[in-house]
C-alpha cells in the first residue's frame, strides 16, 4: 500500500515536469519566431523613459524584433554586464561609460562595427555619422579598432551657486574664479559655519568614491603639462615637481584653505542641488536636468569654465562619454546594430534635458536652446582633458583616490603621499 | 534482529530528510569553497583563460600593505566588537532573569528589535546621524559643546562603526545568555545562597561555569559574523576615511569585482578562512580543555 502511494507521487512529478517542460518548449518555439535583442544600460532618470520608448518604437517598426531593456545602477552596470557575459546569459548590446569600456574592448568581448547595419559600405563612413573624434572620446575605439557608437558625450564645467555669491558680497558678472587661487578666495567668502560646525562647504567632492577626485586631478595634471592619458605618462609623472603641486592644489581645499569639510555630505551634487555647497566640479550638462530634482533653483546656479593655473595649460574638466556595444555572443549581430542605430538616432529627445549626443544629425541649435550656458560646455568639451584608457582604471583611480585620503584624513604631507601612490601604481602595473 | 532493521530502517530514512539540506550546502557552501581554494592558485580575469601562478598570489597579498591594514582592521574591529558585545549582552541577559527587573518582555523586544533590521537600512540612518549636522553631531555640539569627526577621522570613524554593529546585534547574543542562563537549575542557586554566598560568589562560581556552553557557541559564532563583516562598511564608508575601515571582506569584494583579479580575491579569501579555522580551533581547545 505504501509502495502504492510512493509510485502514484513519483508519477503525478515526473507527469508535473513533463507538462512544465512541453510547455516552456512551445514558448521557446513561439519566442524563437522573433529576434529577441537583450540591451543592459545605466538607469538615469529623467532619461530612462526617452530610452524605455525607443525600444517601444523599435518593436513598432520591426514587429518581428523583441528589445527587452534592462536598467541598473550606473556603478552597478559594469558588475552586471561581466556577469553576465561570463555566465553566457542573454545579453545582446550594453552601454557603458569610457572608464570602463577599454576593459570589454581589450578582452575582446565586444564586436567591431557592422557597417552594413548601418546601410553602409564602411566602418568610417558609420563613423562619419558622428563628430569627429567623437568615438574615442567616448570610449568606443581601442587599438585601431572601433567598437562603441556615443549614446552621451559629457565634459565635467565647475559649477557655482550665484545666490550664495550675492549673499557674500561678491558679484556673479565679474567674480566668477577664472584661476584656482580666485577660486579659493571665492569659495571660502561663501563658506559658512555655524557654533562652530560646518553648515555650507565652500566646495565639495565626494571622497568616498575614489572616481570623483581622480577626475579632478586629472585635469590639474592635465593642466600643469603631465600626461595622464595614458598608464605609462600618469607613472612618469610621479616623479615631478609638478605632480605635488596639484595634489597640494586639490589636497589643500581641504587642509589649509578649509572651504571644504568631508563630513557634512557625501554627494557633492546632491550636496549643490540642496544649497549645502556653493560649487563643485563633477557636473556635465545633463547636471541641468539632475538639479531640477533638488530644491536649488536653475536661476540660482551657473556653470563655469575650470579654473586654470596662471602659467598652466588650457585644460578643461575631463570628457567622457558612453557609449553602447554589440556583445560577441549576441545572437543576432545585424539586428543588434540596426537596434542600436535606432536607439542612437533621437539626440533631439536627449538634449531637451542636457544630455549631449555627438550625431551629426543634432540640430547644433538645439544644444543652444536646451542647454542653458552651452558656450561653456562647448569651450571646456573643445579643451578638455581626454580620461585615461587603461583595463586597470579602477585600481589606478583608488590608489590616486587613496592619495589624496591620505592627505586629508592621515595628514600626511603630500610629497610622502606621492611616494606611496608610486610604489601602488608600480604594484598595479606588475 | 528485527530490531536492528528497524533502526537501521529509521537511520536511512533519517538521511533522506537530511538529505536536501546537505545538497544545499554542498552546492552552496562547500563546492565554492574548495573551487576558492583552488582558484587562490590561478590568475583569472573572469573572462580570459585561467593561468596557474602556484602560491604567487599568496606570496604578492602578504608583502601586500594594503593587505595587513585590512587584516589588522578587521581583527580591531573583530576582537573589540565580540569583547564589547559579550560583555553588554551578558549583563543586560542577566538583569532580564532577575526577579527584580519589571516590564521585562518590553526591554527584551526593544534591545532585540535592531537584530532583525536589515543591515543596509541601519547603516544609512546611522550614516546621516553621524554627519555634521546630523543627529548625534546636534547632541554632542548642544549638550558638550564639541563635536566629533563621525565618520572623517581615521582614528574616530572604526569605533563609530563598532558602536553600530554593537548597536544592531547584542539583542542577539543577549537572547543566547537568557536561554543559557535559563538552563541553569535553580537549586544551585539556593544551595549557594543557603550556604551564604553573594551575588559575586553565585556569578563566579555557579553561572559562569554553567554558562560555559553558551559561552562557546557564542563567542565562536560572533568572531566569525564579525570577522565577516561587509555591508556595515560598505555602505557607511566603502572603507574609508582612507581605507581605515576597510575589512577583508570589503578587500575581498573590490580586488574581484572592481580590479577583476579573481585569483588574488580568492587567495584572500583563503587567509580569511583559514584565520577563522584558527580562533575556533583554539577557543574549542581552550574550552575543552577548561572542562577537563
Amino acid at each position: 500500500m505504501k509502495k502504492a502511494s510512493l509510485f502514484r507521487v513519483l508519477l503525478l512529478l515526473l507527469a508535473s515536469v513533463f507538462l512544465v517542460t512541453a510547455g516552456g518548449q512551445k514558448e521557446g518555439a513561439a519566442k524563437e519566431e522573433k529576434i529577441r535583442i537583450v540591451h543592459f544600460h545605466h538607469t538615469q532618470p529623467p532619461f530612462d523613459e526617452i530610452h524605455l520608448n525607443a525600444a517601444k518604437s523599435f518593436m513598432t517598426k520591426y514587429p518581428n524584433v523583441e528589445v527587452k531593456f534592462l536598467m541598473y545602477a550606473d556603478a552597478d552596470l559594469p558588475t552586471k554586464v561581466r556577469t553576465a557575459l561570463v555566465a553566457g546569459s542573454e545579453i545582446d548590446t550594453f552601454n557603458i561609460g569610457s572608464f570602463q569600456s577599454t576593459w570589454f574592448m581589450e578582452n575582446r568581448l565586444v564586436e567591431e562595427i557592422m557597417p552594413s547595419a548601418f546601410g553602409k559600405q564602411t566602418v568610417q563612413e558609420v563613423i562619419d555619422m558622428w563628430e569627429k573624434d567623437a568615438i574615442k572620446k567616448t570610449g568606443g575605439f581601442y587599438e585601431g579598432k572601433y567598437y562603441g557608437l556615443p549614446s552621451e558625450m559629457s565634459n565635467y564645467a565647475a559649477w557655482i551657486n550665484i545666490a550664495h555669491m550675492r549673499e557674500a558680497g561678491l558679484n556673479p558678472e565679474t567674480d566668477i574664479p577664472k584661476t584656482w587661487g580666485d577660486f579659493v578666495d571665492v569659495a571660502k567668502k561663501m563658506t559658512k559655519d555655524e557654533g562652530g560646525v560646518r553648515v555650507r562647504n565652500g566646495f565639495a567632492i565626494n571622497l568616498k568614491a575614489s572616481v570623483f577626485p581622480f577626475l579632478i586631478l586629472h585635469s590639474l595634471m592635465e593642466q600643469k603639462g603631465l600626461d595622464w592619458g595614458t598608464e605609462d605618462g600618469l607613472f612618469a609623472s610621479l616623479d615631478t615637481k609638478e605632480v605635488v603641486e596639484a595634489l597640494t592644489t586639490f589636497t589643500n581645499w581641504a587642509t589649509k584653505d578649509n572651504i571644504f569639510d568631508p563630513g557634512l555630505f557625501d554627494n557633492e551634487r546632491e550636496g549643490f542641488g540642496n544649497g549645502l555647497t556653493s560649487t563643485f566640479l563633477t557636473g556635465g550638462a545633463w547636471y541641468w536636468g539632475v538639479l531640477d530634482e533638488y530644491t536649488v533653483p536653475r536661476e540660482d546656479v551657473t556653470p563655469f569654465r575650470y579654473p586654470r593655473y596662471k602659467d598652466g595649460k588650457d585644460i578643461g574638466g575631463v570628457v567622457y562619454g558612453y557609449s553602447s556595444f554589440v556583445t560577441k555572443q549576441a545572437r543576432n549581430k545585424e539586428w543588434a546594430w540596426k537596434w542600436l542605430d535606432h536607439f542612437l538616432s533621437h539626440p533631439e529627445l536627449d538634449i531637451v534635458h542636457g544630455n549631449y549626443q555627438p550625431r551629426k544629425t543634432l540640430d547644433p541649435t538645439l544644444a543652444d536652446k536646451y542647454i542653458p550656458n552651452n558656450d561653456v560646455f562647448g569651450y571646456e568639451r573643445q579643451h578638455g582633458a581626454i580620461i585615461l584608457a587603461s583595463t586597470k582604471f579602477n585600481e589606478i583611480q583608488d590608489a590616486v583616490g587613496e592619495a589624496v585620503n591620505r592627505v586629508v584624513f592621515r595628514g600626511i604631507s603630500n610629497e610622502e603621499s606621492i611616494r606611496i601612490l608610486k610604489k601602488e601604481v608600480k604594484s598595479i602595473s606588475e | 534482529m528485527k530490531k536492528v532493521g528497524y533502526y537501521n530502517k529509521l537511520q536511512r530514512h533519517g538521511y533522506v530528510f537530511i538529505l536536501p539540506t546537505l545538497l544545499f550546502f554542498s552546492i552552496f557552501l562547500i563546492i565554492p569553497m574548495f573551487n576558492a581554494f583552488q582558484l587562490s592558485l590561478f590568475k583569472w580575469n573572469l573572462v580570459g583563460p585561467k593561468i596557474y601562478v602556484g602560491l604567487e598570489n599568496f606570496i604578492r597579498l602578504f608583502k601586500n600593505e594594503r593587505f595587513w591594514n585590512s587584516y589588522l582592521v578587521t581583527l580591531h574591529f573583530t576582537f573589540l566588537t565580540v569583547i564589547i558585545i559579550t560583555f553588554i549582552s551578558f549583563w543586560i541577559a542577566l538583569a532580564l532573569t532577575s526577579k527584580l527587573l519589571r516590564f521585562k518582555n518590553v526591554l527584551q523586544s526593544m534591545i532585540f528589535l535592531p537584530v532583525v533590521l536589515m543591515m543596509v537600512p541601519v547603516a544609512v540612518v546611522w550614516q546621516f546621524m553621524f554627519q555634521t549636522t546630523g543627529l548625534l553631531s546636534v547632541i554632542f555640539v548642544n549638550v558638550f559643546r564639541f563635536n566629533i569627526p563621525w565618520l572623517t577621522s581615521t582614528k574616530i570613524t572604526p569605533y563609530a562603526m563598532i558602536l553600530v554593529y554593537v548597536w544592531k546585534y547584542t539583542g542577539f547574543y543577549m537572547v543566547m545568555f537568557i536561554a543559557g542562563l535559563l538552563g541553569i537549575p535553580e537549586v544551585y542557586y539556593e544551595s549557594a545562597t543557603l550556604d551564604g554566598a553573594g551575588f559575586w560568589a553565585r556569578l563566579i562560581h555557579i553561572t559562569i561555569p554553567q554558562l560555559k556552553n553558551t559561552l562557546i557557541l557564542m563567542l565562536v559564532s560572533c568572531i566569525i559574523f564579525t570577522f565577516g563583516t561587509f555591508p556595515l562598511q560598505y555602505v557607511m564608508t566603502e572603507g574609508g576615511p582612507s581605507r581605515s575601515t576597510e575589512v577583508l571582506a570589503l578587500l575581498i569584494y573590490k580586488e574581484a569585482f572592481m580590479y577583476i583579479k579573481f585569483g588574488y580575491s580568492a587567495a584572500i579569501s583563503v587567509v580569511f578562512f583559514l584565520t577563522l579555522l584558527i580562533f575556533s580551533v583554539i577557543q574549542l581547545r581552550i574550552f575543552k580543555s577548561g572542562t577537563t
